[in-house]
């Protein structure tokens, strides 16, 4: 034997490729449909590593058995009043019978997206069709209708998936809502009103507060100086009084009261810008009557 | 020479049209690209074994040709020796000739355009690829494809050895485009296996491969050809110009290394390749190959967990009973394909946004404004409810409005089995199920009222219904945070609503001057007002302080006038006199007793005149000359 590390390896390599035509593995989250000679046998979901017969008279078909997620067309749908309205729905899939799968789709996820999509379109437009436009839209929260309607959808389609797919549809939601573009447009429209409508009444709204506020105050400042002027004649009115009943004193002797006044009242009639004319026969001046020399007026 | 390698060459030949028919109906199958690349390297295989086998039997006719007429010629008279007539024409010799003058160049040339063509149709091949309709059975054509590139490798390496042996230089060409079609074979081999790991670019890339590589040997075999139809040695040379030099590189390494071996005994001008180290060496390349192909393999029993990630360690598929949870860390475990580990980013925030959202590698604005779209991506509007508004708002046709979206959802995994086993793709069903609960609780909200209203309340909310659906369909994560910053109008609506609060602006900003007018002629009125009220106030005091004041004086005066009443009156009344008549003009006049004197004051010229009675200077200016 000239290379026995060639054989040896030889060998090894001849063991390796036995044990792989001999065995299979299925990883955790996987699905095995083991066919003999081309037809299915069996279905294996449980991970682990399992023995078959070796290639061609066994082989195994692997699926993904986790669920994967499906979108349908983002699609126009009519409710029951007639209202236009696009409608989004995922769904979450997995494989529930790997025999029927591989059988009636080939084993293709994309193929039993194909067939859950056309199963869950149909079964959308029959629900949202029985459905008022407000069930999908409204401020009362309480008579949205949305888990009506995708229980209504999920049971048939799920029933439908698992009989003739062995698919199980373990989810479905809406998860998208919306309207045509041209609707959407006239609601930009009416949404720009809207606001138009509500800018010009906060406008108005501020010049009648503010129309207010100026013609309270200018209410108040009249009050307020027509108050202070009639308070001020009453006060002056009520000072008059009381000096006038201080004037009672003068009544006990008029005679005296007049002349004082008198005297009083030429003292301020006489005070400024006068010219008084009088004769030498009034007193005091009367002394000055007879005099004819002034030197004499000088003497004591 | 015998027959021997006439039948090698026809049974590879056999063998190569069988494989060429399978390789046909696979490729049909399957739509793969490799068998677009591989059959031309089969069909130039079979050309040149073909070729090869037909030269081998000219050859082989040529020499038997020669050898019965040399027998002839022995058993021949020898009184004839040189009788012209008794010699043949040697046929297959001159055909032979003829073969290699004019057969070659022919032959090469087809092979060369065959080549040409063959790799221009792959390339159109490559960039037209055909979609299979279903995934193919990758195992079956990494067993076949190996196996083929097993069988032409022994085949090319008995024919290559062969040709190293005198009188079958011939078998090279066979031996060389045998081992191209066995490393073909392999390379498709090795593109199927990666298909088989989800890796299928790799049908692609070889593809590609085989494309550069048949271009490559057409500018070979038109440029040897053309240097060996001007080269001197041209006979010898021609015989063995479709040997391909760049397929003896590639199928028979070993032919260079002797080469190489025997250039390094030329120069050091002894047999350095016959040395001991040089021997040691040529022996330790394959087991020190092997051992490092065994150091890779246990690589595989070291696990490095980073800080971000955690791991589940799985057994032939299946998660450990125990011990299953790898932490970020240094980790021992069973060399594959016994034990495998599968890595999620548990210990990281991982987050998911419903609504616009930035596209890879797009950078976020500086500012972000609601009358510009944010991002390059498309921004879809979100329906809402919208109450009536007006008096005929029972009428209103489409009570909903449009607000954009951005909400970005922060979860982090909590369960790595559900996790990792629930779903094909957890973040795009946690994306799902994020819009699904906003788009049903924003269709049940006011549009304006969701603009003005306080979103901290919401977010919770948002965050348990979000937990609650997840649950429900067991995906193993938490949700942390429900950002709701990101709802406004959308672009085209958003003016509008900003001149609304323009308008706010300007009703506060009238309702605040004039409150400031309010406020600043109220308290300037309250001053007057306070203003008269004491000047009323004074005035009234004053009169009352001055009455009684008066009141007393009088009462005083009164006391001193009953006591001497006639004095009091005159002292009163000179006193009078004294005060008034002092600043006054007082004009006194005496005149006797009974005069009719009359005199007249003319007071007009004696008063200060006054500012008013100045005469009009202007006027007077005016009138003097």
């Amino acid at each position: 034997m000239k290379r026995p590390g060639v054989i040896v390896l030889a060998i090894l390599i001849i063991i390796l490729f036995a044990i792989v035509q001999f065995n299979f593995i299925v990883r955790e989250g996987e699905a095995v449909v083991l066919t003999r000679l081309g037809s299915p046998v069996r279905a294996v979901t449980e991970a682990g590593r399992y023995s078959k017969l070796p290639w061609p008279i066994e082989d195994v078909d692997r699926f993904d058995s986790r669920t994967q997620v499906l979108e349908t067309s983002y699609e126009e749908t009519q409710t029951q009043d007639g209202k236009m309205v696009l409608v989004g729905i995922f769904a979450g899939w997995r494989i529930d019978d790997p025999l029927v799968y591989r059988s009636a789709l080939l084993g293709s996820a994309k193929e039993a997206e194909s067939k859950l999509d056309g199963l869950i379109r149909n079964e959308k437009s029959a629900v949202i069709g029985r459905q008022p436009f407000s069930s999908l839209v409204n401020v009362e929260a309480g008579q949205l209708r949305f888990d009506q309607i995708e229980a209504d959808i999920l049971v048939p389609v799920r029933s439908q998936a698992k009989e003739r797919y062995g698919l199980d549809v373990v989810t479905l939601g809406i998860h998208r809502l919306g309207v045509p573009e041209s609707i959407t447009e006239k609601v930009f429209a009416r949404m720009r009103a809207e606001r138009q409508k509500l800018a010009d009444s906060y406008e108005a709204q501020g010049q009648k507060e503010s129309t207010s506020i100026r013609a309270n105050a200018d209410a108040t400042r009249d009050q307020l100086i027509n108050a202070a002027k009639a308070a001020a004649k009453v006060t002056r009115a009520e000072g008059d009084a009381a000096a006038m009943e201080t004037f009672k004193v003068f009544s006990a002797n008029p005679e005296f009261a007049r002349l004082l006044r008198g005297l009083e009242g030429m003292e301020e009639a006489l005070k400024k810008d006068s010219t008084v004319v009088m004769s030498t026969d009034s007193y005091p001046f009367n002394l000055m009557k007879g005099v004819s020399d002034p030197e004499e007026l000088k003497q004591p | 020479m015998n027959k021997g390698i006439e039948r090698v060459l026809l049974v590879v030949l056999g063998l190569l049209l069988a494989v060429r028919v399978v390789n046909e109906y696979l490729g049909i199958q399957t739509s793969l690209l490799i068998f677009d690349g591989l059959w031309p390297f089969t069909l130039v295989a079979i050309m040149v074994c073909f070729y090869g086998w037909l030269r081998f039997y000219l050859k082989r006719r040529a020499d038997e040709e020669l050898r019965e007429q040399l027998l002839e010629q022995s058993q021949a008279d020898s009184s004839t020796l040189f009788d012209e007539s008794s010699l043949s024409p040697l046929t297959m010799r001159r055909t032979l000739r003829q073969e290699e003058r004019y057969g070659v160049p022919l032959f090469c040339t087809i092979l060369a355009t065959f080549l040409g063509f063959c790799a221009w149709n792959l390339v159109a091949t490559i960039r037209s690829p055909q979609v299979p309709l279903e995934s193919p059975n990758w195992l079956v054509i990494i067993f076949f494809l190996m196996g083929e590139s097993f069988l032409f490798f022994l085949l090319s390496r008995y024919l290559l050895g062969l040709s190293r042996h005198p009188g079958y230089v011939l078998a090279r060409g066979p031996g060389v485009y045998v081992g191209l079609v066995s490393m073909a074979a392999a390379a498709g081999g090795i593109a199927a296996l990666a298909g088989h790991l989800d890796f299928p670019v790799a049908d692609t890339v070889v593809a590609i491969v085989f494309a550069v590589l048949l271009g490559t040997l057409t500018l070979e075999l038109v440029l040897l050809l053309v240097f060996t139809l001007y080269s001197p040695r041209r006979g010898e040379a021609m015989a063995e110009v479709y040997h391909s030099r760049i397929g003896g590189l590639i199928t028979d390494p070993a032919g260079w290394v002797r080469n190489f071996a025997h250039a390094i005994d030329y120069q050091f001008g002894f047999n350095l390749s016959e040395t001991w180290i040089y021997r040691t060496l040529q022996r330790m390349v394959i087991p020190l190959i092997l051992s490092l192909a065994g150091v890779l393999y246990l690589m595989s029993c070291f696990v490095f967990i980073q800080p971000e990630e955690q791991a589940v360690r799985e057994r032939f598929g299946k998660p450990l009973a125990s011990g299953w949870k790898l932490d970020s860390g240094f980790h021992l475990k069973a060399p594959w394909p016994i034990e495998t580990v599968r890595r999620v980013p548990a210990n990281r925030i991982l987050t998911t946004t419903v609504g616009y959202t930035l596209e890879e590698g797009e950078e976020r604005p500086e500012y972000l404004l609601w009358t510009q779209q944010h991002f390059r991506q498309g921004e879809d509007p979100m329906l809402l409810a919208s109450r009536p508004v007006g008096a005929n708002s029972a009428e209103q046709s489409s009570p909903f409005g449009l607000l954009l979206v951005n909400v970005p959802v922060e979860y982090r995994i909590t369960d790595l089995h559900r996790y990792l086993y629930g779903f094909t793709s957890p973040d795009i069903i946690i994306q799902r199920l994020c819009r699904k609960v906003l788009v049903q609780e924003l269709a049940g909200r006011d549009v304006n009222e969701m603009l003005l209203m306080e979103r901290h309340g919401l977010s919770d909310s948002l965050k348990e219904t979000i937990q609650v659906e997840i649950d429900a369909v067991g995906l193993g994560v938490g949700i942390l945070f429900v950002g709701l910053q990101g709802i406004h109008p959308p672009t085209d609506v958003a003016e509008a609503y900003q001149s609304v609060v323009a308008s706010l602006e300007e009703k506060e900003t009238a309702i605040l001057v004039a409150e400031a007018y309010a406020a600043r002629l109220v308290p300037t009125v309250e001053a007057e007002a306070e203003t008269l009220r004491l000047a009323a106030e004074t005035y009234s005091a004053n009169q009352i302080l001055q009455a009684r004041a008066e009141a007393e004086q009088f009462t005083y005066r009164l006391g001193a006038y009953r006591n001497s009443p006639e004095v009091y009156r005159t002292e009163a009344y000179l006193a009078m006199l004294r005060r008034t008549l002092g600043g006054v003009r007082k004009y006194i006049i005496d005149k006797p007793p009974g005069s009719a004197q009359v005199i007249n004051f003319d007071f007009q010229e004696k008063l200060n005149p006054d500012i008013f009675d100045l005469p009009d200077l202007t006027q007077e200016g005016a009138n003097s000359p």
